[in-house]
């Protein structure tokens, strides 16, 4: 169905607008640093690399948007992308708005995980090889997501309903324990080590490189692929677990996919950019607002919106004090944070 | 070939629900589940809906062991209406209603689904909400589209032998919308669908079902067309309330409770 739930908005021209600006902020993003280089200019030197036509590009500046700048606004993208649909299918999971990787601790245990990988090897190895982090941390980030996914999911529900304070407090119970559990291995990590933690708390993306960008971006087409084809069941799931089941959805392995989705996509983007706030729970909210909540558009909208935000955001993180870089996380809780408010009191007495 | 139970018993908490309940249901005439509040009544439609397995007996449809039933098959087979539904996401009206098809088209509306859809929506009196979302409508509204949803889930070709559970459905609805719905049950009943329904106004499952169950601490007290089962000692018995039935306009029973 082409139906997006709000008159006059179909499902393909609302993904081809959503893919146009992410496309627009991403040659704008390329331009942006100690030496501006303008959109067109971009796309030259894009297209010479992918095509060989036209004028060679100036080497300096064809290395500084092709190594610099291309990896770091696909990190972007691609964290934002990842943190958008882990909200949208901890949202379903939930069946409740408010659900979002960093507000249910989520994302801080994926951290404590990376953060206890780091530490340790840093001990036995004396320092963290590339390869490693490319490809090992994202699994321990994956495997701490999973770890606080089914945590909060298993105490917070009863009988097949969610008990929405419960969950929500749980996720403050679980960012403190995680979070402390950030601070005692930070206390005991050796100098070197520390500064790869930092990193953590506030999330950047000042450590992009080709390696990640190309395990984050087969691991969000994968999220992003399995949950577009849950989005029926994600759907009439939101009914209820038991009139999900009275309409034949497999209930539990339902349930289960989802945790696994959403804890690969979190650990992802931990693994590779750190805990950045309130993507997740953003997106999915305005892309509702806008196109409805079903979840064949909602998905694949959320993704583009949350590679849009997340892009954005790193724009502004670099282009608003130069040469100082503000954090993201920063950036994406002083946008969020404002909206969460708004959202909490819309919603109050409903809780 | 209906539903047919055998000496179930379920618990919950630890505590029995239904004891040795022996039933046998056909399709082809609305029967209503009455009884006191607790009596078994939920747990009677979930355990026969196949989303509680009973702790011993056997629950068979069709001559089947519901246990043996996919969940797909079952939801091709009979729609359940639980009580209090929640959707909390502001889905179109329409689209909750074609929710009800999924378990025939997966999520891929048809157009054979579309006039099953439509013909729910009007059925179900919603054909000027069809575009309102579902989170901005009244108690009432909202009952009437989960009906509508149920609806579409066993209407179309080989509507014949499926069958409705519905849990309360008149909660919250309107006396018209009642009326309309009991009418509509009695006619799709008429054309051999299976319609068992929990109710608590006693006169209306009287006129409105072929056979009631009266349920009693979680075994059926009594089984039967209405007039034998509602007895004034019997009624007492189970509900502590004083019976009488006076004559309607048409010559029809009418049954009313007081306070005993």
């Amino acid at each position: 169905m082409s139906r997006t739930g709000v008159p006059g908005i179909g499902r393909g021209p609302a993904l081809a607008v959503l893919g146009l600006l992410v496309a627009g902020v991403a040659l704008l993003a390329l331009g942006v640093g100690p030496r501006a280089i303008g959109p067109g200019e971009a796309l030259a030197i894009l297209g010479h690399r992918l095509t060989g036509l036209g004028p060679d590009p100036e080497p300096l500046r064809q290395a500084i948007v092709l190594q610099l700048r291309l990896p770091r606004v696909l990190l972007a993208g691609l964290v934002g992308a990842a943190l958008a649909l882990a909200g949208a299918a901890l949202q379903g999971l939930f069946r409740n708005p408010l659900a979002d990787p960093g507000l249910l601790g989520v994302s801080t245990s994926a951290a404590l995980a990376a953060v206890a990988a780091i530490v340790v090897l840093d001990r036995l190895l004396g320092g963290l090889p590339a390869a490693l982090a490319a490809y090992g941390l994202p699994l321990v980030a994956f495997a701490g997501a999973l770890v606080g996914t089914a945590l909060i999911h298993r105490l917070g529900t009863r009988e097949g309903r969610v008990d929405v304070p419960l969950m929500l407090l749980l996720g403050i119970a679980l960012n403190a324990v995680a979070g402390a559990g950030i601070g005692v291995l930070a206390f005991v990590a050796e100098a070197g080590a520390l500064r790869t933690l930092t990193q953590w708390g506030l999330g950047s993306f000042a450590g992009a490189d080709w390696p990640g960008v190309t395990v984050l971006a087969a691991g969000v087409l994968v999220a992003g692929l399995v949950l577009a084809r849950l989005a029926t069941a994600l759907n009439v799931f939101l009914l209820g677990e038991a009139e999900a089941g009275h309409l034949g959805m497999p209930v539990e392995a339902v349930k289960r996919r989802v945790v696994l989705l959403a804890s690969l996509a979190t650990g992802l983007a931990v693994a590779f950019a750190g805990t950045i706030g309130f993507v997740g729970l953003v997106v999915p909210h305005l892309v509702r607002l806008a196109l409805g909540p079903d979840h064949r558009l909602l998905v694949p909208a959320s993704a583009l919106g949350g590679a849009l935000l997340a892009m954005l955001a790193d724009l502004l993180a670099r282009g608003l004090a130069p040469p100082a870089e503000i954090p993201v996380g920063l950036i994406t809780a002083l946008l969020g944070g404002p909206l969460l408010f708004w959202l909490l009191l819309r919603g109050r007495g409903r809780y | 070939m209906g539903w047919r139970l055998e000496t179930v018993d379920v618990e919950r908490d630890g505590r029995r629900v239904l004891a040795g309940v022996d039933l046998a249901l056909d399709p082809g005439e609305v029967v209503a589940l009455v009884g006191p509040n607790g009596s078994g009544k939920s747990t009677l439609l979930e355990v026969m809906a196949g989303g509680l397995a009973p702790a011993a007996g056997r629950v068979a449809l069709h001559g089947r062991s519901v246990a043996r039933f996919s969940g797909l098959e079952l939801a091709r087979r009979r729609a359940v209406l639980p009580q209090d539904s929640r959707l909390a996401f502001a889905f179109p009206v329409r689209e909750v209603v074609a929710m009800g098809r999924t378990p025939f088209n997966g999520g891929r509306e048809t157009r054979a689904d579309a006039a099953i859809v439509g013909q729910a929506l009007e059925w179900m009196d919603l054909d000027g909400l069809a575009r309102r979302p579902y989170t901005h409508l009244s108690g009432g509204e909202r009952q009437r589209v989960q009906l509508a949803r149920v609806l579409a889930q066993v209407l179309g070709p080989g509507m014949e032998g499926r069958w409705l559970l519905l849990d309360e459905p008149l909660a919250g609805l309107d006396i018209r919308h009642q009326l309309a719905l009991l009418a509509r049950l009695e006619s799709l009943a008429g054309e051999g669908m299976g319609v068992i329904l929990a109710l608590h106004d006693l006169d209306l499952a009287a006129r409105h079902a072929r056979r009631l169950v009266m349920l009693d601490g979680g075994r059926p007290a009594a089984v039967g067309e209405p007039r034998a089962v509602l007895t004034r000692e019997r009624v007492r018995a189970v509900f502590g309330v004083d019976l009488a039935a006076i004559e309607g306009p048409e010559g029809q029973p009418v049954f009313l409770c007081r306070q005993a």
